[in-house]
């Protein structure tokens, strides 16, 4: 069998045109071919002589890439007669290993399994999987490691985004007794009031046990029993420590998406946030619902009525829309924006959660 | 160069056409690039299943193959470049990579007292896998089956980190004057006191006059919301990060010079002759385009927002702001790899060979846009077809002049492995070249 090959000695860049001749009993005979009219050479490569086939280290193959064979004093040769090769290997010795590398990147059988498996484990650990691991992780975790955490948050939250409280000290010092009398068997919650016209009616979980209400969401409420379901909700995002979960869950997501992006800076790495925002945002709607479950059961437990979770997402629900139309005449855009857009991704549609939990048993 | 070592008789003949021809005319031959999508996505597909099936231990040999790919499609003249490393020197790197990693994690988690020294010692060891990580991928990339090699030269590169960190470090004295002053310790216990009062409930009046006295004692301004307003340092007291940002292109200048100055093909070594003024020139121009790209955005983003507003359809500009500030960002990251790369390679040589590239910044902007939303509409499986496209721009547009390429000569001696190359490649500490 006979193939043509570039022959590099490996002491210098010149190289070589040769035929590259096997006989039947795999010796193996180099002929020059002269570069200028392609014409066969009398003259063999006196410089390798006597080599048989099984000497030569032959490189796997990869997609039609040209390919390498060394020889015992250190040349090379370099050719793009693949399949001759791979006849010559087949009868002589085959690495059992490097063909299968090739045959199985070659078949599209063997792609479509390899995409199959890919995107199915990609979804398995990331629906399932990962959320289980940090589930578990998080109980391992000492339940204060968060605690420095949450009090920057405070801090930067203050300076930023509060204002004090407008509430008169008796009506903090009601909602205050009524949180804690109900939550009394529980660890020790701190409950903050604060007054926010930009992040307007809400209530926040913090990782060091503190909960952050507004006097919008006060005020707002129908009765100070919705305020009580909304808190009970927030405790819900603490006791199943969400934040944690939440901060192990990136960190796993982050490492899938680099094995599956793979070394894909080069294009843009803002290609992968987007995958890993959507995700992100899926996360934070399963811990909202995770947190309304342990409000219906508190509640129930306790002989609450569950509407009142219900009727309060609706009411917040409607004082969001309706500030999001009368906001953009009269403020500045590019500060709501974010808000209102974070706020409808990172909470599940409130129809969604008000039938679940008017359906809840 | 010297043409006095000896030949092979057979390949002599080869060569004598063009070793006697050192006067002849130079000539431009350009990189070829063959490989293509489809093929490619094979390969990273099954690499990528077995990567996951191995628990990412076949990540070794798939970087190997991918490399492989990529190296094996490009050629130069006819002959293809080739990748030599061993998937299970990078395995191991890898292995030594991961503890390394996760005794550096378990530090900084469980002995927090020691998190400052660890990262200092992290941090110190970033020139030396610089140098390894260079090295390990020079030496295994071969041409004609010659190989690359980069002179490891730990103390230079020691020394181009250094001056720049104790610099850094005498500056933030200043700001630490700064920190302590009176005025600013005055400051945060104003604060502090009202934060203090404010938790438990409203002021009460001695509370107040207490605050009032303290902050007209010590002459504290106030905002809206009662709390005292803390002072900026002296502009005197940036002026070293001034220095530092004036100083920056001399110093890539010096970093790229020692990159390429310290690689070699076979015996021959590269000759980087770029000036400082050449890296003032691409900062200067970034800066510039920066600015007025950012004015244009800003500008672009205020237009969008009130037609926005007033239409109605504020979902639409909004996202058209967010595609124009993607589309830009995409563009200053053109310009800043196609300018680097030409710059580069139009001012480095190795003997009489010079190499040559002629990126442009619109045609690189438009592969890294269109591989972007390529890859988020195929939730990231045209990656494959992203790269070869990638690839196959960046260096088909490279070429060399020379007459001739045949005079290499490959390093006899046997060189020795440096320990730990193969961390340095775990790492993998970006060199663009």
């Amino acid at each position: 069998m006979k193939f043509d090959a570039v022959y590099h000695d490996g002491s210098t860049s010149s190289s070589a045109l040769v035929v590259v001749t096997v006989s039947e009993n795999g010796s193996v005979t180099f002929s020059l071919r002269s570069p200028e009219t392609g014409r066969l050479n009398s003259s063999l490569l006196s410089d390798v002589t006597g080599l048989n086939w099984n000497e030569l280290k032959v490189q796997p193959r990869i997609g039609q890439t040209p390919r390498w064979i060394r020889l015992p004093n250190n040349a090379q040769l370099e050719t793009k007669e693949n399949d001759l090769v791979d006849q010559i290997q087949d009868r002589f010795k085959q690495g059992v290993f490097d063909g299968f590398l090739h045959r199985t990147e070659h078949s599209w059988w063997m792609v479509f399994c390899g995409l199959l498996m890919s995107v199915l484990f990609i979804w398995g650990s990331v629906q399932y999987g990962l959320p289980a691991a940090a589930n578990l992780a998080s109980k391992a975790i000492p339940a204060d490691v968060l605690n420095p955490l949450g009090e920057e948050v405070i801090v930067w939250m203050d300076d930023n985004l509060f204002e004090p409280s407008t509430l008169s000290d008796q009506r903090q010092a009601e909602i205050r007794n009524e949180f804690e009398q109900l939550f009394q068997e529980q660890a020790h919650y701190t409950l903050l009031f604060r007054a926010s016209p930009r992040i307007g009616a809400n209530a926040l979980a913090l990782p060091n046990n503190t909960i952050i209400l507004t006097d919008e969401l006060v005020n707002l409420a129908e009765n100070d029993q919705q305020v009580l379901a909304v808190l009970a909700h927030e405790v819900g995002h603490i006791v199943h420590k969400h934040a944690i979960r939440r901060l192990l869950q990136q960190a796993g997501l982050a490492a899938i998406l680099m094995t599956f992006t793979g070394d894909v800076s080069s294009v843009s790495s803002a290609v992968a946030y987007l995958p890993a925002l959507l995700i992100e945002l899926g996360y934070s709607r399963d811990f909202e619902y995770e947190a309304d479950e342990y409000a219906l059961k508190f509640m129930s437990d306790r002989g609450m009525d569950k509407d009142h979770l219900a009727r309060a997402l609706e009411v917040l629900h409607q004082h969001h829309a309706g500030e999001e139309k009368s906001e953009d005449s009269h403020h500045s855009n590019e500060d709501d924006k974010p808000e209102t857009f974070d706020y409808l991704s990172t909470h599940p549609a409130t129809d969604v959660r008000v039938d679940k939990i008017r359906n809840w048993q | 160069m010297e043409t006095t070592v000896p030949v092979e008789n057979t390949v002599d003949e080869l060569s004598r056409d063009s070793s006697a021809n050192s006067s002849q005319p130079q000539e431009k031959i350009s990189l070829e690039f063959s490989g293509n999508g489809k093929e490619f996505f094979k390969i990273w597909i099954v690499n990528l299943f077995r990567t996951i099936v191995t628990f990412g231990i076949y990540s070794a040999w798939a970087k190997v193959r991918t490399n492989q790919y990529f190296y094996s499609n490009t050629s130069l003249a006819g002959n293809a470049f080739q990748y030599l490393a061993e998937p299970m020197n990078i395995l191991k790197g890898r292995i030594v990579a991961i503890v390394l990693f996760a005794l550096y994690s378990v530090v900084q988690n469980i002995y927090p007292q020691y998190a400052v020294v660890a990262f200092i010692i992290l941090m110190l060891l970033i020139p030396a896998l610089i140098v390894l990580s260079l090295s390990f991928r020079l030496r295994n990339t071969a041409y004609r089956n010659i190989t690359f090699h980069f002179n490891r030269d730990f103390k230079k590169v020691y020394l181009l980190f250094a001056i720049p960190v104790l610099l850094l470090s005498t500056f933030v004295v200043p700001l630490m004057m700064h920190q302590n002053s009176e005025e600013v310790l005055q400051t945060q216990e104003y604060n502090e006191m009202v934060q203090e009062y404010v938790s438990d409930g409203e002021l009460s009046v001695s509370e107040e006059v207490e605050l009032d006295a303290f902050a007209q004692h010590h002459n504290l301004a106030l905002d809206e919301n009662g709390m005292a307003i803390m002072p900026s340092p002296p502009a005197w007291a940036f002026i070293p990060y001034l220095i530092m940002f004036l100083l920056f292109p001399l110093w890539d200048k010096i970093f790229t010079a020692f990159k390429v100055n310290n690689s070699q093909f076979g015996t021959s070594s590269f000759k980087f002759d770029g000036t400082s003024w050449d890296f003032y020139k691409m900062y200067l121009l970034f800066l510039g385009i920066t600015i007025g790209l950012g004015v244009f955005i800003a500008t672009l983003g205020v237009f969008f927002q009130q037609t926005g507003a007033s239409t109605g359809a504020l979902a639409i500009t909004s996202g058209l702001t967010i595609f124009s500030v993607f589309a830009v960002y995409l563009l200053m990251f053109a310009y800043y790899t196609v300018y680097k790369h030409n710059l580069m390679a139009n001012k480095t040589s190795v003997e009489d060979v010079k190499l040559l590239s002629q990126l442009e910044i619109t045609g690189m902007w438009w592969i890294y846009f269109s591989n972007t939303l390529l890859i988020a509409c195929t939730l990231g499986l045209a990656t494959p077809w992203a790269k070869v496209r990638t690839a196959r721009y960046k260096l088909e547009r490279t070429a060399v002049i020379c007459s001739f390429l045949n005079n290499f000569v490959a390093k006899q001696e046997k060189e020795r492995r440096a320990l730990g190359e193969e961390i340095g490649e775990a790492f993998d500490v970006d060199i663009g070249f």
